[in-house]
């Protein structure tokens, strides 16, 4: 597998993977928003892996 | 500060004004729409040319239901910071990853394929599968639409001060009307239009609120003063401080927030739900084909759309900052927390922002609502009758769909009535778990993987099924299932585990009929 598709993949789970660890450590509005920074970062991750590995023509 | 539970009449003008204009414009769009669809196919997919500005925004008002666009402020009320696990702040996640998935839609329905189950019969050639995902949708959007009915009436009751099962009556006929007219390409036009409106409000209302309630230093101030209070129960010592809300019961459990295995299942359940609600990858059946430009757009418009629930959290917030735990006496019963989002809009925005709101959550309620009973009512008619007499004429068809709304529409409404959810959000979340959980798989999945079979998808729908009974609020408390983030994850991972283990141990699709699915040309 190519190695940005991996390193792309790699940031999505971080993606995940933080969202409870900053809801525990952090807490508050602090961990509110960023939660959706995280979802945000990851949906250009997975958008991104789409339209530059895998996209498909009709 | 006592919630303004007073109605004017100058309220109830500028409420029943605002919903008026929006059906008008909804039934406008709708109408149009219908004159142009010729046959019950054109009814269905429209004329396959939705762009990404409108797909994106109709899926955007497809996933704002009544659980994100009114149920979200309930959850920040009740709950505090851990009401924010259904709240859904990584719902953007499961949006995008409908968005990559979705698009492959069009794949099937250039097969013929012209509803979801319809997809699963082209993929696996069964008409089993087709009825059986059929049926398994209608019991799963049932459950979803009691939400959509409570925060319609509740939005109803404290605007116009009207009796809640009153409201829940007028909503139905509202909701039995639009869809009757408008029909798929109508709502997806329909769904566009309230998808920017759905997202200017909830924007609008979020910040306003946070600056009502005195900035954000100040909510999370006030929420460390307040303790968790049950729905018409009595105050606890617990703490609203925190993302976990440790439970004191075994009914305790029967939420994500009772630790972090609920957690981690509630996350997993955002995830996977997008895809898994037929009623958000339906969107993609009339999409054209679109350019990686027009995705990126179509990105933007689900990023800024999908922080909209976000902001209808911080509504509830800023509620109990000012309202303490009031909201949670018998006195507000059955709304309780529920109530918040249209109080709070009422003591922030005066009479314009209130209206507005309660035309949001009528948008939102009614075109969720239409977009499932749509689906349950074509279900039946397209995927049950048509799979046992497929020479039934098309325009009998059209009009036994249009009849079968009425009790689909008539079903959630009698449960609701019946039997008031106590938090919509929380509610409606054991069918998110049981849509993400089957369906992610069913349909999702096998639109990129060639290996998976029609007994692998059938016995991860009836796997999924039965777990769903099991839910700690239903009958999974009498087998000592009590833990919902064990039973989420029992739900979701056990489909996933059905899926492939069957697929994998059963006869494989010939090569020869997968080509047309998996064409050479496909990069996945």
């Amino acid at each position: 597998m190519r190695k940005g598709v991996l390193l792309t993949v790699a940031i999505m789970i971080l993606c995940v993977l933080l969202v409870p660890l900053i809801a525990y450590y952090i807490g508050g509005w602090f961990a509110y928003w960023s939660h959706a920074a995280l979802a945000i970062i990851f949906a250009l991750a997975a958008v991104l892996l789409k339209t530059r590995w895998y996209w498909e023509e009709d | 500060m006592e919630p303004p539970l007073q109605t004017t009449l100058a309220l109830v003008i500028g409420v029943v004004t605002a919903i008026a204009s929006l059906l008008a414009i909804s039934i406008s769009l709708g109408f149009l729409m219908r004159r142009k669809a010729k046959n019950f196919e054109e009814w269905l997919v429209g004329h396959r040319d939705i762009g990404p500005v409108v797909t994106g925004f109709a899926l955007i008002s497809s996933y704002l239901s009544g659980w994100a666009m009114y149920g979200n402020a309930g959850l920040g009320y009740t709950f505090g910071w851990a009401g924010s696990w259904l709240i859904g702040t990584v719902c953007i996640m499961g949006i995008a990853l409908c968005l990559v998935m979705g698009y492959r839609m069009r794949r099937y329905v250039q097969l013929g394929a012209r509803t979801v189950p319809e997809m699963l019969k082209v993929r696996f050639e069964s008409k089993m599968l087709q009825a059986l995902a059929g049926l398994a949708m209608i019991i799963l959007l049932i459950v979803y639409s009691v939400g959509q009915y409570k925060a319609m009436a509740t939005v109803w009751t404290i605007t116009t001060a009207t009796p809640f099962h009153w409201s829940l009556i007028i909503t139905a006929v509202l909701v039995l009307v639009y869809v009757a007219v408008g029909g798929y390409a109508g709502t997806q036009w329909v769904s566009c239009f309230q998808g920017i409106l759905l997202t200017a409000v909830g924007w609008t209302l979020g910040i306003a609120s946070l600056l009502w309630a005195g900035g954000p230093a100040k909510i999370e101030e006030m929420l460390k003063t307040q303790t968790f209070t049950p729905p018409g129960g009595t105050s606890t010592s617990i703490p609203l401080d925190g993302y976990i809300i440790p439970p004191l019961t075994t009914k305790d459990m029967a939420y994500p927030w009772a630790d972090w295995i609920g957690v981690t299942a509630s996350i997993f359940m955002f995830l996977l739900m997008a895809t898994g609600f037929p009623h958000n990858i339906a969107r993609f059946l009339g999409t054209r084909k679109i350019s990686k430009k027009e995705y990126w757009a179509m990105l933007l418009i689900t990023i800024v759309g999908g922080l909209t629930p976000l902001w209808i959290g911080v509504v509830g917030f800023a509620g109990r900052a000012v309202f303490g735990d009031k909201l949670l006496t018998e006195k507000y019963k059955p709304m309780y927390g529920d109530a918040v989002g249209a109080l709070v809009s009422i003591s922030v925005g005066g009479i314009p922002l209130a209206a507005l709101f309660t035309a949001s959550v009528f948008a939102a309620s009614v075109s969720t609502l239409a977009g499932m009973a749509l689906i349950m009512a074509t279900n039946i008619t397209r995927d049950l009758l048509h799979n046992l007499k497929p020479d039934l004429p098309s325009k009998a068809l059209l009009w036994l769909t249009r009849l079968m709304l009425i009790p689909f529409i008539a079903i959630p409404l009698w449960w609701t009535m019946t039997a008031t959810p106590p938090v919509l959000s929380v509610f409606m979340a054991g069918s998110a778990v049981a849509q993400a959980g089957i369906f992610f798989f069913v349909v999702g999945v096998s639109m990129y993987w060639r290996r998976a079979t029609k007994w692998g998808a059938a016995s991860a729908i009836i796997y999924g099924l039965s777990l769903t009974i099991l839910h700690p609020n239903a009958y999974g408390q009498y087998v000592g299932l009590h833990h919902w983030g064990f039973w989420a994850l029992l739900l979701i991972f056990g489909s996933a585990a059905t899926y492939f283990l069957i697929s994998l141990l059963t006869k494989p699709v010939p090569k020869e009929k997968l080509e047309k699915l998996f064409p050479r040309t496909s990069a996945v």
